[in-house]
This record gives C-alpha cells, structure tokens and sequence, in this order.
C-alpha cells in the first residue's frame, strides 16, 4: 500500500515538474491523479499541528507540538502572524528561548498571566509543550471539540460556523489601540473565480478572509492585486501549497472539502 | 496510512522548489535585519568579507537626507560603488568613520586603511562582515524595546520615535552641508490621492521633503511625475518604483497597507 | 628678525601647515563656494520664480565645469550631488511653466 503510493506521488510530481509553467488546465485524468495525491482525513486533533523539533533536538529537549486549533479558538490568525511576527512557513521565525523568555514570540502571552509560563517553575511546565507523547494533547482536544459544529475534513470542526454561532470569540489584536484598515465598501461582494467551466467556479470571499487575516497576509507575496494577473493559478498549484494552499491544506480547512469552495461541485475526492 | 503523513511534507517541499516563482510566501526579514544593505562591488575581489551596513544602527543619528543627498550615497544596493580609497580620503563612510569624528562621547572607528594589525582587523570585520553576529541581533532587540513598536519592518515606528524625542536624527554636517541661510517658508502641498475601491492615500510632502530632501525623490524616483496626473500603479510600487524605492526597504514595508491607505487626516 | 619676531612667524606656519593637513576632506575652495551658492537652498526650489530657478540652473552649469577639474572622489560625490539638485531646478521650472500655460 505505501509503496503503491510512493509511486503515485512521484509520478504526480514527475507530471507535475514535466507540465511546467504554461499554466493551463488539466484534463480530467490528470485531475484524477492531483486527487489522489491529496491526503485523506487524519486524526482529527493532528491537523493544523507544527512540530518543531530542530532547536528542541539540539538542546535535548522534546520537540515543541503547536496546536493551531487550541489558540485560533481565541485569537485570530492575524494577531499572530501580523502583529507578534510569526511566520506563515514553519521554521523562518527562528524563536530562541533566549527570545520568548524576554517577552517575544510565545512569551508574549504564556506569561503566566495570560496563559501558562515559558519559565521553568514548580511544577515544571516545560512538558506542555515540549511533549514527550501526545496523549494529553489528544485528549484535551476531545473535550475541545466536543460542543463546536462538525465537518468532515481538516479538524472536524467548521470554524467559520463557531465564529458566526458565537461559540468562540477570537480576538482580533494584542495590542489592542492598533487601528486597521477600514474594510472598501467595493470588496464586500463576493468575487466570482471563473474557471473551465461553470460548474466548478469559485466563490472568494474577501470579507471573511479580512476578518481572520490582513490584505498584506495575501498582498502581494501570494497574490498580487493585477486582476485576473496571477499567473499560473491553477488547482494543481493550490493543491501543492500554492496559493490558497498556502493555508488551505495546512491549517484552515484542507481541499479535499472541494465544495467550500466550488459550491456546484459534489466532495468526490474517493475517500 | 502514517506514511502517507510523512509523504506529504515532502511533497510540499518539492512542489515549493519547483515553484518557487509564484503564489508562495516569501521570507520576511527579521526586524534586526530589515534596511540591511550589503555592499560588495570591489570587497569579495580585494580579499575582504562583504561589507554590511545596517540602516537602523544610522538612521537613530541621521537623515535619509544627510547620507542620501550630502553624502552622495546612491539609492539602490552597489550604485554608489564605494572604494577603499574613498573611505580613506574621508568621504562616504570615512566622512564620520575616520576615527575622529565623535559621537556621543566616543570616536567613531576608522574605516578602511591600507596597513593594518591583526588586532585594527577587529575594526574592519566590523564593517567587512563575516557572519551575522548574536551581540548585533542583541543590540538591535535592546535597542528596539525602547522604541515605539510598530508590526512590520523593523518593528519600530520610526516617525512616533522622532515626534516623542526618542530619536534625534541630524540634518547637517558641519563643512560637508550646505550651509542653509534663512528658509523661505513653503507651503506643504499634501496630496490626496484617490484610489478606487481602496480608502484613499494621503501623502505628505512635508514631512517627506524634511526626511528625504526634495532632490532625492524629484526626478530621479518620480520621473515625470506631475500633480494630478498620476502615471504610477500599486502593482508598480509593489515591484520597487516610486514609493517602492524607500518603502520595503529601509522605510515601513508596503505590505503596512493602512498607513497609505487611510482616511485619517494626518496633518 | 629678532627672536620675539621668529617665533611669532614659527607659530604662525605651524598653525598654518596644521590647517593645511586638516584640511583634507570637504575642503574650502573657491569652486565648493559656488556650489554651496547654488544648491544650499534646492529644499525651497518651490518658492522660486521662474527666472530665478533659470539663473540656478545657469550657476549649476558653471559649477560643474570646476568640479570635472577635481580629483577622482570629489567628483563622483559632489557631480552627484550637483545632478540631483540642478535637476531638480529643472523639474520645478518645467512645473511652473507648464502651470502658466493654460491660463
Ligand atoms: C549613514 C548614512 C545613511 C543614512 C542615514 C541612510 N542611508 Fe540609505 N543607504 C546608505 C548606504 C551607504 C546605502 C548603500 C548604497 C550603495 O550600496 O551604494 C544605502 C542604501 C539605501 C537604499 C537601497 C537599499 C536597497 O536594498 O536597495 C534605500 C532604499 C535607502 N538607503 C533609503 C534610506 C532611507 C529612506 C533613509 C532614511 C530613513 C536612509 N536610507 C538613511 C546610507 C544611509
Ligand atoms: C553620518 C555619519 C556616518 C556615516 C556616513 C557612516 N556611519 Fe557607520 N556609524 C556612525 C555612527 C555615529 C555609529 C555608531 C558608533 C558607535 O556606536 O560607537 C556608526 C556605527 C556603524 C556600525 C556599527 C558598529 C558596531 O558594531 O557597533 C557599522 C557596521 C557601520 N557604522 C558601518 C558603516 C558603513 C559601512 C558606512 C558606509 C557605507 C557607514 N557606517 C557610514 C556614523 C556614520
Ligand atoms: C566604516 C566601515 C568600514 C570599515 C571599518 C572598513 N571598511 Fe573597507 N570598505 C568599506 C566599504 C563601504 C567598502 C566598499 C565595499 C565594496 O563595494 O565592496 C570598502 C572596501 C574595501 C576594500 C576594497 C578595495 C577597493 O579598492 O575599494 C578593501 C581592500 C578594504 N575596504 C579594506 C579594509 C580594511 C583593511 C579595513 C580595516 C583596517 C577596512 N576596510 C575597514 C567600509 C569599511
Ligand atoms: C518622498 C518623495 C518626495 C519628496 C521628498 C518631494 N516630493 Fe514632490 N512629489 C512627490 C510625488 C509622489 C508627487 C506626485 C503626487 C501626485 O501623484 O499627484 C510630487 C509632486 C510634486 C510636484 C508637482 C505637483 C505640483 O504641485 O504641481 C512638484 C512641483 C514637487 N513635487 C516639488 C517638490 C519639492 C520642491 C520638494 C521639496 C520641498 C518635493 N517635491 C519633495 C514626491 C516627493
Ligand atoms: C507607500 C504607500 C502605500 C502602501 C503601503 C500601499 N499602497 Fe496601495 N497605493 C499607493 C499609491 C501611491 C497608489 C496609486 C495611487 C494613484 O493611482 O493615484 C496605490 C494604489 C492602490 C490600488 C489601486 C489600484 C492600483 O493598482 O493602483 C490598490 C488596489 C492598492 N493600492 C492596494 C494596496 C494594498 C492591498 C496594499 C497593502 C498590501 C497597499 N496598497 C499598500 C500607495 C501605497
Ligand atoms: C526617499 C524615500 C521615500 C519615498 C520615495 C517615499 N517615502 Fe514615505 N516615508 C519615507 C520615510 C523615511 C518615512 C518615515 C517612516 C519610516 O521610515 O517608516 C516615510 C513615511 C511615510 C508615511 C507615514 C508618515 C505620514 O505622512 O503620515 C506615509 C503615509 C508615506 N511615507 C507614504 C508614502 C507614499 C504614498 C509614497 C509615494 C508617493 C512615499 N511615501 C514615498 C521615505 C520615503
């Protein structure tokens, strides 16, 4: 079984490195393969997890598992990744001890005051972390998700169904005076993607991608704002951390929830 | 199944050298190293490590203007085409560098020479720079904490930390000025611009003209730019023209959207 | 030249030759004069008249012919800083012209 996949991925990846850069659509066989290649469902409570090990490792430490799920119930991405600075690639941050012990990056909040200290206290809490096995981590999503609303794919929980039901109140900036950007009226209309055909087009809405993000968050690293300008901007690239896979597949919901996004598509993806 | 997760990554990784061209996110500076400059035009030949020249150890003391325009330091990496013997005569760094000039009570160190000691070798690493140093990145996080705090860039708000004292920038060098007699008063002609679909830009000549000097936007960075007929696009400014020249690199980065874009009358 | 007298002139080249050494970068000459006539006041180009800024350009001009005499780094500096200032007096007299125009 996994060497029949090992197979099939590097011969997606052949495919997709012969393809090259012009950009068209694929045809229906090749789109089967892409399909295939996307990951089934996980453990629930895995997904949307960085594991970071390399610092850890080298100081003899457990590696440090970072469950998105558990902090994007109270703060939205943005506070996160704008305001204190982390990276949306996992390992460019470069965090040191020395760093989050001066109040920077998880320091910030786990303080002792907003959440659990970085410091090493009595009884240590290093292991919160710094986690030899998961099973604590596991169980304590269980009773996390127990109220939230279900769906089948990514963590089994429809965030933007929490949100709206005021089941979680994610707070949108630490600090909290910062002013941001008065939201253009223009922008409010979801925007139609066209694609080869008209059962498979997209609907984007901008409004509520600025109501966890900020236009910088996608401006004009992953997209830039020529319309119709990003080239190349296909589902084979999304589905290979492109573009909407940046997140979509990582920590907000994976693809394989087709009709998120393609509201006229059925979720066939063979799972 | 398992190996099916490990596979994954992998993937993603591969894809993202294939593709590294497009939709990906790029590596953001870290705050210390944001303005960061690396000249290396004659170094690398003459046997010298790069030399790297940070903004934000400079623009604590100085104008833009001072080095930009007084100085004749040019506005794009490696244009100035900086040589030893520059440095030597004391203009570009060994104006201020030429172990001489003080600063807050101390000589600022020399720049290049042609003879030198194993321990005056200390002093060239200094500039001539063989890896980042931690006492550097130190620096800059101490330095930082006591400074206005802004998201992106150097994480520093630069123009608070100006109007709050914290900083003093000089504008003027004694015998590498110009001397400025009585200053006719000019009018700040602040614009307004009108973006569609996105609140509007309001820019301030002013205070640009007191930090950059009018010379160094006009024309060389705004070729032909007239009032009202504006020929300039966000997407340009995104691939390093106009505004882009300065913001992203040394001043706050355009992904700061709001700052330009914003209602709020700012004077 | 009694002795008194040889002293004051001792010091006097002293002095001098220390001025002289001093003296090495960003010196005083004639040519720097003009320059500093010419550009010292480029931050207030916009409250210039026409004739004015044309007079400015002219002085520019000048300027430039004593600074291509110069050593090498003198000229790679101060042609540079000549440049951005004569043309910003250009940008500002075509401004104003063009402003005249219409009306
Ligand atoms: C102490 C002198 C000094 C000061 C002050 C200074 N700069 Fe620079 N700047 C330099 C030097 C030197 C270079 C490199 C030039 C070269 O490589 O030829 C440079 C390069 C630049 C570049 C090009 C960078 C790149 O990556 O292409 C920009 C943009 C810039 N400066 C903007 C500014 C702005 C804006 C300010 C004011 C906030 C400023 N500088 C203040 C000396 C200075
Ligand atoms: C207008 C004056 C001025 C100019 C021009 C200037 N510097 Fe500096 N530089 C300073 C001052 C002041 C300091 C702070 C010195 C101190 O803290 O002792 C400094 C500090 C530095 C440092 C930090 C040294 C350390 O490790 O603490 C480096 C590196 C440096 N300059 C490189 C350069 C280079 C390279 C250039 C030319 C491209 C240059 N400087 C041009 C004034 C200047
Ligand atoms: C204040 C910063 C500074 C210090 C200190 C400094 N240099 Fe430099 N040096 C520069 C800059 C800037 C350049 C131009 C870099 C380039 O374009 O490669 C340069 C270029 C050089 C070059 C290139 C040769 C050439 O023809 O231009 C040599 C050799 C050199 N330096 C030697 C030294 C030595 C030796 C020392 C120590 C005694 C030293 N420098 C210290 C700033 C510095
Ligand atoms: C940061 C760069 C910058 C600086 C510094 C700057 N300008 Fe401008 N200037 C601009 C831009 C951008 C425009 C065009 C605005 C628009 O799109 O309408 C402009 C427009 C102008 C115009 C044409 C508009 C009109 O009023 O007719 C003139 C003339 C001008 N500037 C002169 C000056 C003078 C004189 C100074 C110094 C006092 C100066 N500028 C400083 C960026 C700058
Ligand atoms: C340094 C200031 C600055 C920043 C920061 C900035 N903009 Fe702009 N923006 C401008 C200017 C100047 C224009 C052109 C105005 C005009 O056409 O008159 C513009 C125009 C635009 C337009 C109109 C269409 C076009 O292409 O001209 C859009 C859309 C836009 N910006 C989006 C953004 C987004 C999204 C961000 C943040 C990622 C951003 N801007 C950040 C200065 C800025
Ligand atoms: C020559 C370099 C330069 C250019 C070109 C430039 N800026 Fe700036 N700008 C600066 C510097 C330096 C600051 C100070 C703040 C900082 O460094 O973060 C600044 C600050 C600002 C601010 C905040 C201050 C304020 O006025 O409220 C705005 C807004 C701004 N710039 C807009 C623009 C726009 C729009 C353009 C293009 C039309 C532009 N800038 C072009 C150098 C530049």
């Amino acid at each position: 079984m996994a060497v029949r996949f090992c197979c099939i991925v590097a011969s997606a990846v052949l495919t997709v490195l012969l393809a090259g850069d012009d950009g068209k659509a694929i045809d229906r066989g090749e789109l089967g393969k892409v399909l295939q290649v996307m990951p089934p469902n996980g453990p629930l409570w895995k997904y949307g997890n960085v594991v970071m090990r390399r610092k850890s490792a080298k100081a003899g430490m457990a590696p440090v598992v970072f469950p998105h799920w558990s902090h994007r119930a109270r703060y939205t991405c943005r506070a996160c990744h704008l305001e204190l600075g982390f990276s949306m690639r996992s390992g460019d941050t470069g965090i040191t001890r020395e760093q989050y012990l001066a109040g920077r990056y998880c320091g910030v909040c786990h303080d002792g005051k907003t959440a659990f200290s970085v410091r090493n206290g009595d009884p240590s809490q290093c292991g919160r972390c710094h986690m030899k096995d998961t099973r604590d981590l596991e169980k304590r999503f269980d009773t996390f998700a127990a109220n939230l609303p279900m769906t089948s794919f990514g963590n089994g929980i429809d965030w933007g169904e929490a949100v709206r039901s005021g089941l979680i109140t994610p707070a949108n900036s630490i600090h909290t005076e910062r002013f941001t950007m008065q939201f253009p009226d223009k922008l409010k209309v979801p925007t139609k993607l066209g694609t080869t055909s008209p059962r498979s087009d997209v609907i984007f809405s901008h409004e509520d991608h600025f109501a966890e993000l900020d236009c910088s968050s996608c401006h004009p690293d992953i997209f830039n704002i020529k319309k119709k300008g990003t080239e190349a901007f296909t589902m084979e690239r999304n589905m290979y951390g492109n573009f909407c896979g940046v997140c979509h597949m990582q920590v907000a919901f994976p693809m394989n929830d087709c009709r998120r996004c393609h509201p006229q598509m059925s979720n066939s993806t063979g799972y | 199944m398992i190996k099916m997760f490990f596979v994954v990554p992998i993937l993603l990784a591969a894809a993202g050298i294939a593709w590294a061209q497009g939709g990906m996110k790029k590596k953001k500076p870290l705050p210390c190293e944001f303005g960061s400059v690396t000249i290396n035009n004659y170094s690398r030949q003459a046997g010298m490590p790069p030399v790297v020249f940070d903004h934000w150890v400079h623009r604590q003391y100085y104008t833009c203007r001072l080095c930009h325009v007084d100085l004749g330091f040019g506005m794009t990496v490696g244009s100035t085409k900086v040589r030893a013997v520059d440095n030597m005569k004391g203009y570009f760094c060994g104006t201020c560098h030429n172990g001489k000039m003080v600063h807050g009570g101390k000589r600022i160190f020399e720049s290049c020479t042609k003879e030198y000691t194993r321990e005056e070798y200390n002093r060239c690493v200094k500039c001539h720079t063989l890896e980042r140093s931690a006492v550097k990145e130190n620096e800059f996080y101490r330095f930082s904490k006591k400074m206005p705090n802004e998201r992106l860039g150097n994480g520093i708000n630069w123009e608070i930390a100006e109007e709050k004292g914290l900083i003093k920038p000089v504008d003027y060098l004694e015998g590498v000025s110009s001397k400025k007699t009585n200053l006719k008063v000019t009018s700040d002609f602040a614009i307004k611009t009108k973006v569609e679909g996105m609140p509007d830009i309001i820019f301030s000549h002013k205070k640009h003209t007191v930090w950059n000097g009018c010379g160094l936007c006009h024309p060389e960075i705004f070729i032909g730019v007239k009032k009202g007929t504006t020929k300039y696009s966000m997407v340009e400014l995104f691939e390093g023209k106009y505004c882009g020249v300065c913001h992203d690199k040394v001043a706050f980065p355009q992904t700061d959207c709001q700052r330009c874009h914003t209602k709020q009358t700012q004077e | 030249m009694n002795t008194k007298g040889r002293l004051k002139l001792l010091i006097l080249t002293g002095c001098l030759s220390l001025f002289i050494t001093l003296q090495t970068a960003y010196g005083e000459d004639a040519w720097r004069t003009d320059f500093d006539a010419a550009c010292a006041q480029s931050d207030d180009a916009m409250a210039f008249s026409i004739p004015e800024l044309k007079k400015l350009i002219e002085q520019c001009d000048r300027v430039q012919n004593s600074i291509e005499a110069q050593e090498d780094t003198v000229r790679k500096v101060f042609l540079r800083r000549l440049q951005m200032c004569r043309n910003l007096y250009v940008f500002v007299l075509e401004t104003k012209m063009h402003e005249q125009k219409p009306k």
